[in-house]
């Protein structure tokens, strides 16, 4: 007897169990194939659009520093900046510039010129904005080193991109000497007058910044270690 | 004159941006001057050290030096109109 009620109820109860949880197997694994998919798809289209944006990057850089008059390589992680205001614009001799692109810009990074001589440093910063205290600006000091003689010398900003210098009677230093920040390799400023008074215990040297500052356009903004290639 | 001093204010906030500093040194002296007691002008001087100032070594390291030059003018300007034309409009 229970053998026959278990054969006659068998097949309808198996069905009965059995087709939803094929059912809801088939939904489950479905579901779980559409999420996976949406998820990979997802993250490709991020890794996408993240070498699209780094290539945009890559091409704007080229576009604005000019890839012919620029030492940045195509790994260089400068920030290129558009010059907002120039030093002419302002009695204290900053620049105002705003980034171009992607990119952090922070209080202290070096701020150079597109052929890599160094300008200054950031000194604040509000959005994609920099105010950038040049090395010129008046009492900014520098220790850095005459490219030709390896003669140290300590650079006094004067404003207008002007600085001077004052070293020791008989110190090895001429006019047009190029002077340069030995540890990262970039140069500062150039010798224009070098004023040797026999009487005096000290020879003054004034330089120029590499770049008129009064029609720069463009920078590049690099961390404060950065070095040059 | 309440046309004038918005006029002189805008054409100085646009002068800061774009000319050299002095000619906007001598825009911003002049109103100083000549409106009464001109104190748009050391407001513009505030958005002007706000927008371009770094410390000075010459200045103390102070870095709103417009803004308290532009103040000590407005006071010197106030007083000296006063004993100079004796009347209420200045």
């Amino acid at each position: 007897m229970f053998i026959i009620v278990y054969i006659g109820l068998a097949k309808p109860l198996a069905f009965f169990v059995a087709k939803p949880t094929v059912w809801v197997t088939t939904f489950v694994g479905k579901a779980t194939d559409t999420v996976g998919t949406i998820l990979t798809s997802g993250e490709q289209i991020r890794e996408e659009n993240r070498l699209l944006q780094e290539r945009i990057d890559f091409l704007e850089k080229q576009v604005i520093l000019g890839t012919e008059q620029s030492n940045f390589s195509e790994d260089a992680d400068g920030i290129v900046a558009r010059v907002l205001v120039r030093p002419s614009a302002n009695v204290y001799g900053t620049l105002l510039v705003e980034r171009v692109g992607r990119g952090d810009i922070r209080e202290g990074d070096n701020v150079l010129s597109t052929e890599g001589s160094f300008l200054g440093v950031v000194e604040s910063t509000t959005f994609s904005f920099a105010k950038v205290r040049l090395s010129s600006h008046p009492g900014f000091s520098q220790s850095l080193s005459i490219e030709r003689s390896g003669l140290p010398i300590t650079l006094v900003g004067m404003g207008g991109g002007n600085m001077r210098a004052e070293l020791p009677q008989g110190a090895d230093i001429e006019q047009y000497d190029v002077v340069v920040d030995l540890e990262t390799q970039r140069v500062v400023a150039e010798i224009g007058e070098v004023q040797k008074d026999e009487t005096q215990a000290f020879v003054r040297a004034y330089a120029r910044m590499p770049v008129n500052i009064f029609e720069i356009t463009r920078v590049v903004i690099v961390p404060q270690v950065y070095v040059l290639e | 004159m309440l046309i004038a001093r918005t006029l002189v204010s805008i054409g100085l906030i646009f002068s800061i941006l774009i000319l050299p500093w002095w000619i906007s040194a001598v825009f911003l002296f002049v109103s100083l001057f000549y409106f009464s007691f001109y104190i748009e002008g050391v407001v513009i001087a505030l958005v002007y050290d706000t927008i371009f100032s770094v410390p000075v070594d010459y200045f103390w390291n102070i870095e709103y030096v417009v803004t308290a030059g532009a103040t000590l003018l407005l006071g010197f300007f106030y007083v000296l109109k006063k004993r100079l034309f004796w009347t209420q409009e200045w």
